[in-house]
Formats: structure tokens, sequence, C-alpha cells
């Protein structure tokens, strides 16, 4: 079943964690780490060896891993984690300010260089071109997979020695699956070095609740991913894409719809990266609180792709001054922020004024609190709801002049459609209900459901595991698509 | 010893065990031969007796029945010699022998079974098509997969049933319009490859999509690895139906003159034939049409 291709990198196949081959792969994998010598709790030499074993195999595993899904870009990884370790030791142990500042600037400029080389090369070449209105060359480059979010981590890693706030790594080993660790490589959750690195220093494996509790989390995020989003992004290519074939109604729809299929994608990816992780027996941070159930902005960029969303509070909203130089000084560094944070989505000119539009947004959300705190909480969710919406259609958008068209046609909609739409896309209609439906169920309900989970039996997580394997093999006969969040 | 050594991992025991469930699971799944799946609907199976029905040189424009020696059954023949308006037209007589269409009247050419696969660009096109290739005395057969793109056809096993249904002798392929806006369009030239290599040996001319707007590459990218096989569309000024995307009737009518003239001057085998349409127009239905692939 297995050939020897399977262990060779594919451009065109990357290792997602939706397909048969990473079930295969990581099954090979687990086998190996059962065979691994697991230490006894009698001897405090043979557990600290047992530890090491065991870390060196998950990072040999997730730099294989790396290369199954991006080549040889792992040279550039590997690369990366050597400078970013002897660095941040020579700025922990030196004496010298101005050593230590230059140990970060070198840093810095090396990450966040290759990054923008990677990415943004040939958007600010473009740019450039076009204000002045040359032609310019463009280059020939293969974004390196998760180069955005391994590149933040180590950012983070570095400026908390820098600050002081944390002890580099003791061991190189430590600090290559720290930037490595296979789950949240590719794309997120972004992890700060103190809360992977402190769960390496005794690396035990999982216990029983653990396993159970990662079993339900990567079906609950296949299921997400496979069933919903999968589907309905067939429907939002056409809205965005070929919207001028629709009717407006449809269109709307369309929005709706691509509402729920970029949370379902990318929590759905998030709860695999934490439930793949919490097999292994570690723990990665939430990525998701229920976004969409947030009464101000504010509130969503908290609950919303949080890993992210606080790493630019850090490491890019507060050294900017934050909010301690007045309010005027604090919407700059919001916008400016914002700004940013939409421009690492993607080198392209929708994405910065999504950015733009989320920064004024939040802006508005700091100025006119107040006015805000007195309207009814459901009138606050229902505004944040669709200010968010709207801002997807920028963020979906495939260009600037799409994007107009597509709410030109938005406009366009007739409430005498609507019975047509609803018996021509009645499965859209049903699956976005049923989406909004399971987006606003209350909270306490999933708990339930996923505390059940985990007291059930093995064999019932497996029985389990091969009806959603049976439904997803039957729902998605074409090939996985690729996370939305996998090309950032 | 070995039950310490279990009881230790048994957490991870019980994982794997789940996961070789999985693993057995999915491969009994893919071992399963894979039935053709056909969704929506389908029209009527055309008589396909007519269709393999030896065309003799020259006699392909007769409009007496033709023989019905082929390998498709009783049934179906005896349904076929029911139907009337067989694929081999009668216009062809008229169109070869008309003084000043491009074909020769003394050289006849080598019968063909044309197949048109591809999206709903066919559907403009058709017609015409069928217009020049019945006055030829060429056999043609339009396969309509709506919405359908190159990862379409260049995955899964639908184009190699096509071909193996239709047994065409030359293949023309008219998709690209719905994946205009692609951006991965290096990974689309291997559905591309993919498509190319169950085509196999047979000659194969392909007809760019009549771009409505600018592609990211698409374009470039068809010409790159079809060569000359590779009619390119997106230069052309169409006059476009109401939804703006599908040319009008008139203007597929004229795109499908450019093909034909590109046609006609082909350097290779692919190159065709092809008489001047003549005689009263005929409706062309596509053989089968299959509903958007689900994405």
């Amino acid at each position: 079943m297995l050939k020897l291709d399977a262990f060779i990198y594919d451009a065109h196949r990357p290792l997602l964690f939706t397909s048969g081959t990473f079930l295969a792969l990581f099954a090979l994998f687990l086998a190996g780490f059962i065979a691994l010598p697991f230490g006894s709790a009698r001897s405090v030499a043979s557990d600290r060896r047992a530890t090491l074993v065991k870390i060196a195999y998950l990072y040999a595993f997730s730099l294989f891993f790396y290369y199954k899904s991006s080549g040889w870009f792992v040279g550039l990884l590997v690369l990366m984690t050597l400078a970013d370790f002897y660095l941040a030791r020579l700025i922990a142990h030196s004496q010298k300010l101005w050593l230590r500042r230059v140990g970060l600037c070198a840093s810095l400029a090396t990450s966040l260089g290759l990054l923008a080389y990677f990415k943004y090369a040939n958007f600010f070449s473009d740019s450039v071109g076009d204000l002045f209105g040359l032609r310019s060359e463009h280059f020939d480059i293969v974004l390196p997979v998760g180069i955005s979010f391994y590149t933040f981590q180590s950012v983070s890693y570095l400026v908390d020695v820098y600050r002081g706030r944390l002890a580099p790594a003791n061991s190189l080993l430590h600090y290559g699956l720290y930037l490595a660790f296979f789950p949240q490589l590719i794309a997120g959750p972004i992890v700060r070095a103190d809360a992977l690195l402190s769960q390496l220093e005794q690396v035990r494996g999982p216990n029983s609740l653990d396993v159970r509790a990662g079993l339900y989390r990567v079906a609950l995020g296949l299921a997400k991913k496979c069933l919903i989003a999968d589907y309905l992004a067939g429907y939002c290519d056409t809205v965005f894409v070929d919207y001028r074939a629709l009717t407006g109604t449809e269109v709307v729809l369309g929005f709706y719809a691509y509402g729920l299929q970029i949370y379902f994608d990318f929590s759905g990816y998030s709860d695999m990266a934490i439930g793949l992780a919490r097999l292994l027996g570690f723990s990665l941070p939430e990525n998701f609180a229920a976004p969409y159930s947030a009464r101000s902005l504010s509130e969503f960029w908290q609950r919303w792709h949080i890993t992210l969303s606080t790493w630019l509070r850090d490491y890019l909203y507060v050294p900017l001054g934050g909010n301690r130089h007045g309010p005027r000084r604090r919407d700059a560094n919001l916008v400016i922020t914002m700004l940013l944070g939409g421009l690492w989505h993607g080198a392209a000119w929708h994405f910065v004024l999504w950015g733009l539009f989320h920064g004024v947004g939040l802006v508005i959300d700091k100025r006119w609190c107040g006015l805000e705190l007195s309207s009814p909480s459901w009138l606050r969710r229902f505004a944040t709801l669709h200010f968010v919406l709207f801002g997807w259609i920028l963020f979906r958008a495939p260009s600037l002049e799409d994007f107009r068209n597509v709410l030109a046609r938005a406009w366009e909609l007739r409430v005498t459609e609507l019975f047509v739409v609803l018996g021509a896309r009645s499965d859209v209609v049903a699956l976005t209900l049923m989406g909004w439906a399971l987006v606003f169920s209350p909270a306490a309900l999933a708990k339930y459901a996923g505390e059940r989970a985990r007291r059930l039996p093995v064999w019932a997580h497996a029985l389990g595991a091969v009806i959603l394997t049976q439904l997803l093999l039957e729902v998605s006969d074409a090939a996985p698509t690729p996370f939305i969040y996998f090309q950032f | 010893m070995v039950i310490a050594w279990i009881r230790s991992r048994r957490p991870l025991l019980e994982l794997l065990s789940v996961l070789l469930t999985l693993l057995v699971w999915s491969g009994l799944h893919a071992a399963r031969a894979e039935p053709l799946a056909i969704a929506g609907h389908e029209l009527k199976q055309p008589d396909l007796s007519e269709w393999f029905a030896p065309a003799r040189p020259g006699a392909a424009a007769a409009d007496t029945a033709p023989e019905r020696s082929h390998p498709l059954g009783s049934t179906q023949q005896a349904f076929g010699a029911a139907l009337p308006g067989p694929l081999l037209a009668g216009g062809a007589a008229r169109g070869l022998a008309e003084p000043g269409s491009s074909a020769s009247p003394r050289t006849a050419p080598a019968p063909q079974r044309i197949l048109m696969l591809g999206d709903s660009m066919i559907e403009p096109l058709q017609q015409r098509a069928a217009a020049y290739f019945r006055a030829t005395g060429y056999k043609f057969i339009s396969v309509i997969w709506y919405g359908s793109r190159t990862l379409d056809w260049g995955k899964g096993s639908r184009l190699a049933q096509t071909l193996q249904t239709y047994a065409p002798t030359y293949v023309v392929v008219v998709l690209g319009s719905n994946e205009l806006m692609a951006r991965d369009v290096e990974q689309r030239a291997l559905h591309v490859q993919s498509m190319l290599q169950t085509l196999g040996k047979l000659p194969v001319v392909w007809v760019g999509p009549p771009s409505w707007r600018e592609d990211r590459g698409l374009n470039a990218m068809l010409a790159r690895e079809l060569g000359d096989h590779f009619f390119r569309s997106d230069g052309l000024e169409f006059q476009r139906k109401s939804d703006g995307i599908h040319p009008t009737d008139a203007s597929g009518a004229w795109w499908m003159d450019r093909v034909a003239e590109w046609l006609r001057s082909r350097p290779d085998q692919t190159q065709l034939v092809l008489a001047a349409p003549t005689g009263p127009p005929r409706h062309h239905a596509p053989a089968r049409v299959w509903a958007p692939p689900s994405r």
C-alpha cells in the first residue's frame, strides 16, 4: 500500500493532515515511537535519556514531514534554526548591550529578510514598477510552506530572549523541535517558545486521556474541514470568480457561505493540529474561541486566530507604543498593526486593504466604546458579525476589480429570486444554515460532547473514526483542497 | 517484562490500533473497483451504430443507410436502424462537390470519428462544428461536462472511459474557461499532461477558452504544454450572451470558422480537410452531458 514515492517530496502533493498518505506515515511514525525506550520512573538518568531519544525522533519526523511538504527548503529551516539558536545564546550570555542589539538585529534581519524575499519580493517589485511605470522582472520564487508561521515563532523566541523574559533553549534539539514540530509547522497555531520548551523537559508520551481527547479533536477538525468547508469551497469559488453568471441572491448567499468556509477551514485545521499534538502528549495553544459570537471588533480579534493576534499585539503593537502615548498614537498603531497583519496574509493589495478595513474598524470600536455599550447585546453581535463578513469579501475577492464587481452583483439582489435560488441551491442553503446553527450553538453543548467523547472506550473511537472516514471518502471523491491558510 | 512493556505503552498502542483500523478501511475502499460515476442527467444514448459504422472513403456522404457491422450488439443496431438522421449527413456530398470549397472534391478525406469534449464552451461551437464535419463526411460527437476544468478531466477515469466508449480517431478538447482565474497554473499543467497521456497517440487539438477577462497565465501554460496543437481564443473578440461569458450563437459560429481555418492549415496528422458547410442547418445535440463536478 505504501510505495517508496510516499516518502519523497512531491511539489504537487503537499502532505495534508487530511490525506491518506499522512495517515499511513503517521501510523508508521507511531509504530516507531512505541518501540523507543520509555525509561523508568525510578532512574532519573534513564528517564532523561528516553526523553532525549523521543525528542530526537520527533524532530527527525518533523524534518521529514517538512521535506515531504516543501522539499529541500528543509535546509532553510535547519539553517534558520542554527542561526537563531546561537544568536539567542549570544544575546542571553553577553553583558554588552550593543552586542545584544546586534544579535537581535542580525536574527530579525535574517528571518524577516527571508520572509520578505520569499513572500513579498514580487509584490514589491511589481508595485514599485507600477508606481514608476516600469515593467519589472518577475522572480521565479516558490514560497516555502509554513515560512510565515515558523518565522513568527523564531521572532517571538529571539525577542523574548532579548527582553530577558525567556531563558534560551538549553539544547539545539529542543529549539529545533520548537520551530519544526510537525503538527504546527505548516499553518500554526503560532506557539510561544516557553509554552513548548517547558513541555520538552520531560516527554512521557500520551496518557489514555490524551489519546481519546486527541482522537476526538482530530475527528472534529476533519469533519469541519472536509464535510463543511470543502463542500462550501466549491460554491464560494464560483461566487467569487464566476459571479457574472449568478444572481444577486446567490452572491449574497455566497458571502454567508464564505464566512463559514473560512472559519470551519481554519479552525478545523487548528483542531487537527492541536489534536495531533495531544495524541503525542503535547498541548498547543487554542486558536479560536467562538469568534463569530464576539460583541465588538476588539473581542473578535481576541477570539479569531488568537495566536496570530496575540503575536501581533506583543511583537508589533506594543513595541510601536501600544496605547501608552495617547489615543491618537494608539489609533495609528492599531492601523499599522492591522495593515501589516493584512499583508502577512498574502502579498496582494486586497489583503492590505482588508487589514486597513479592520484597523479602521478597531479605531472606531475603541473611540465609540461608550456608544456601543449602550446598545443591546444582540445588535452589537449582529453588527460585528456583518462587519467581519464584509471584510471577508475583500479578503476573498481575487482582485480589487472583482471586489467591486461582486459587490455590484450582490446589489442586484431581488427578493423575487429568493425562492428560485432556494430551490436551485438547496444543498448550499441547507449546509449554510446548518453551519451557522453550529456556529451559534451553545458552547456548553460542544463542551459536553467533548467530555462525553473522552470517556468513550477506544473501540468506540475506532468505530467513530471508521464512520467518519467512510463519510469523508464518499463526500470528497476529489483530492483534498489545501487549507486556505496553507498558502500564506 | 512483556506485560510491563505493553502497559507502559498502552495509550500509544490503542492509538495505533485505531489508525491501523482506519488504514485497513481506507485500503478496502480503494481496492473496491470504482464504478463509473455519472452525475446529473444524461441524454438519450446516441446511436453508436452510426458512429462506429465503417465509413467507406468516398462513400461517406451517401444518403443510404450505412453498414451495420460493428461490435455493439444487435439490439442497438435495430434501435439504430429506426432512428432517422444518422450522423453521416447527406449534405456532405453536396458540400464536397461545391465549387470553391477549400476541400478538393477529388481527394476524399480519410474517415474520422471526431470527438469534441470539454466544458460548456462546446455549446456555442458545436452547431457550426457539426455542420463542417457533416459536410466533409466526418462523424462527430460532442460530450459536455458542464463546469469542468483540466483538473476534473486530468484526474479520475472519466476521460479514459469517454475515449473507450466513443473510440474516436480525432479529439477536439474545449477546456479552460472554468479556471481562467486559477493561480496554480503550474499544477494545472500537470493535469493537462495527464490528459495528454491518457489521450496517447490520438490526434488532439485544443481550443482555448474565449476569455472574457485576462487570465493568470492559463493560456500561456496551455500554449506551452500543447505547442501548436493549441488554438488560442483569448485574443478574439466575441459577442457574449447575457451572462457576459458565453459567446452568442452567431459569435460561436464565427469562432468555429476561425478554428476551421486553423484546422485546415495544420501541418501534421491533425490536419482536417474541411468542406464549407452547406445545406439546411441541422441541430446537433451532444452525445452526453454531465452535471458540474462536485468540488
